[in-house]
């Protein structure tokens, strides 16, 4: 019954950005026609990833440690309910953007790629997850100021390190050809990269959920 | 029921609000059986604290003057006419006796008291 | 009416630089308390250890008779008005109604909606446009309405004007009218108290000076005035917190000490104001 609460007030605490939210969700539509469906389900869940993080900052500067502390709710509720409102916001869009998926699918093809848009859909909701996975601890556990520096650290070290690192394991020619291999393994069994994206999915958020339980700010 | 709180005074306020119920009650202008506000709303009135009337309450009770009803509120009690007079001559000696004193200290007469007095009464009647 | 509705023993509360210390106080049902202390005596510290704001090192804090530690199903009786508000500023009156109220089995709206109207508060309003009487108003209002037992005010009179400070006094006496309800206040400025605190109790730097009936603190201390002639170290160990200038002295005295004092000295009632400025200065002695 509070969880169910807290969660509203999420979306209430948001409801004033909804309409800056919905008008932002133009640009991943103008990106899917100019460059590439898939790409345009990705960025539209990692932009409203990045919004999501304006809960963080709304509910700072709204003092709502304090209403915390005043409603008759378990405080760790509130962290649970975050999670749940964030992933709610997560599975929202990626319904909404994967139905102007398959809308600019037929009008721009004329037909519907299938295999394409579950294996981009899954990869763009792993990523969001991953993305609040890795930041939401920090947000719990610092000031939003300090958190939105600190939650930007792992992004550093994923595309500063990851990236060229990847890109040099690629010259490597057995490197490519296995990285090749099971691109192609995955076109072929989307069923498993689903189950597979499930399976992190669930392991990095609740591991995120149960480390932000444990170091959460708890003195105001 | 006039209540006027005069927050200047030196007079303890709950001593205030303990004096002017019974002045009104002694001059008749509260009639016996006369519910008087309870003690929450009075303080609420005066914007004086609860413990304040609850103690000019208590001092009008313990004296005969009201009757407190748990969850009714506040009576003003019959006053027995000869207990009141005798209340009244005893308060009035209690001051003669304070003045003689006084007149003692000072070697004032007897005569030149009732002067003073006279002078005061012909004021009232100017 | 015997019962205390708040009750808080030897609550200790450690800080680097700051200590809260084994503060007792009880506030029993149906009277409004006043929590006093200059800005940092520890006033809001206690008020955020009992809504578990802050945890605490040691003590026993009991609302209702019971512990608030795990039972935070007591919040549903307890309402708080802070000098911030902790609704979203973009938020819209009625968002704060449809937002806060479910969580509170006893909302009345009706409540809520009478308090709007006499506190002339538009539903449509943003409260990010609201002066900060009406903000005050406004967490006054969300407070009284969900039938709480105890009301919690954190600073809530300071940068309002005496207008709206004396509606909130007529508002409290109203709301521990029914004997039920009682009222913990937490202010500096002490005018709004003098007149309707049953209780008081007074912090200085994290510990009690005093606690118990207002008007028990006033026949304990007054305010001893002399010339600096008048003093001698025989006479100063009586006073507390003195304060010298060049036309004379001011301190604090123990009314049992009075018959230590000489003829030339002038003695009046203190008020809290007078006590609070003078307890600042027993810190060096």
């Amino acid at each position: 019954m509070t969880l169910k609460n807290l969660i509203k007030l999420d979306f209430y605490a948001m409801k004033p950005l909804a309409k800056l939210m919905i008008c932002f969700l133009v640009i991943p539509i103008i990106l899917g026609i100019i460059v590439n469906l898939g790409v345009s389900i990705m960025v539209t869940l990692t932009f409203v990833v990045f919004m999501l993080n304006m809960i963080f900052s709304i509910s700072e500067k709204s003092h709502f440690h304090k209403l915390y502390g005043v409603l008759p709710i378990k405080k760790s509720t509130s962290v649970l309910s975050r999670y749940l409102f964030s992933l709610i916001i997560v599975a929202l869009t990626a319904i909404v953007s994967f139905i102007l998926y398959i809308i600019l699918s037929l009008i721009l093809n004329g037909k519907m790629n299938w295999i394409h848009g579950i294996s981009f859909l899954t990869i763009s909701i792993v990523i969001a997850l991953f993305f609040i996975s890795i930041q939401y601890p920090f947000y719990f556990k610092f000031e939003y100021s300090k958190a939105t520096i600190m939650s930007i650290l792992p992004y550093i070290i994923c595309f500063a390190i990851g990236a060229p690192l990847f890109q040099y394991l690629m010259q490597n020619n057995h490197f490519a050809s296995q990285v090749m291999k099971l691109i192609s393994y995955f076109q072929s069994h989307v069923s498993v990269l689903v189950i597979l994206g499930i399976v992190i999915s669930v392991v990095m958020v609740s591991t995120s959920y149960l480390l932000s339980l444990k170091i959460q700010k708890k003195e105001f | 029921m006039k209540i006027i709180i005069q927050n200047s005074s030196d007079e303890p306020i709950y001593q205030q609000i303990y004096s002017q119920i019974r002045e009104a009650i002694l001059s008749g202008n509260i009639n016996e059986g006369e519910l008087l506000p309870s003690i929450r709303q009075l303080s609420r009135e005066l914007k004086v604290s609860v413990i304040t009337t609850t103690r000019a309450y208590t001092d009008l009770e313990n004296e005969g003057y009201i009757m407190i009803v748990q969850g009714k509120g506040c009576y003003v009690q019959k006053i027995n006419q000869n207990v009141l007079e005798e209340k009244l001559i005893q308060n009035i000696e209690e001051h003669f006796l304070e003045i003689k004193k006084c007149a003692k200290i000072l070697k004032k007469s007897k005569e030149e008291l009732f002067g003073i007095l006279s002078i005061l009464y012909e004021e009232d009647e100017q | 009416m015997n019962q205390n509705i708040l009750e808080i023993k030897n609550l200790t509360k450690e800080f680097d630089n700051f200590k809260l210390d084994n503060v007792s106080f009880h506030l029993p049902t149906g009277y409004i308390m006043g929590l006093v202390g200059k800005n940092g005596a520890g006033k809001t510290t206690t008020i955020k250890l009992i809504l578990e704001l802050l945890e605490k090192d040691q003590g026993v804090i009991q609302v209702f008779g019971q512990n608030i530690i795990q039972h935070y199903d007591l919040k549903q009786d307890i309402a708080v008005v802070f000098d911030e508000v902790f609704f979203v500023e973009d938020w819209k009156i009625s968002d704060v109604e449809a937002a806060i109220s479910p969580f509170y089995i006893n909302w009345d709206t009706h409540i809520f909606q009478n308090y709007l109207k006499q506190f002339h508060l538009p539903t449509q309003q943003k409260i990010k446009a609201l002066s900060r009487g009406m903000k005050m108003k406004l967490m006054l209002a969300v407070a009284l309405s969900h039938k709480a037992r105890l009301l919690i005010l954190d600073e809530p009179t300071s940068g309002l004007d005496p207008v709206a400070r004396d509606e909130l006094l007529d508002i409290l006496l109203h709301y521990i009218e029914d004997e039920q309800n009682s009222v913990l206040f937490s202010t500096h400025i002490t005018s709004d108290l003098d007149k309707i605190a049953d209780f008081l109790t007074i912090l200085d730097n994290g510990n009690i000076f005093f606690t118990g009936y207002k008007d028990e603190l006033f026949e304990k201390y007054c305010i001893v005035k002399g010339g600096i002639d008048n003093l001698n170290q025989d006479i100063e160990k009586y006073l507390m917190g003195i304060q010298k200038n060049s036309t004379g002295f001011s301190a604090l005295l123990d009314v049992k000490n009075m018959k230590y004092m000489n003829g030339h000295m002038v003695i009046e009632e203190a008020t809290i104001d007078d006590i609070l400025i003078h307890i600042n200065h027993m810190e060096g002695e």
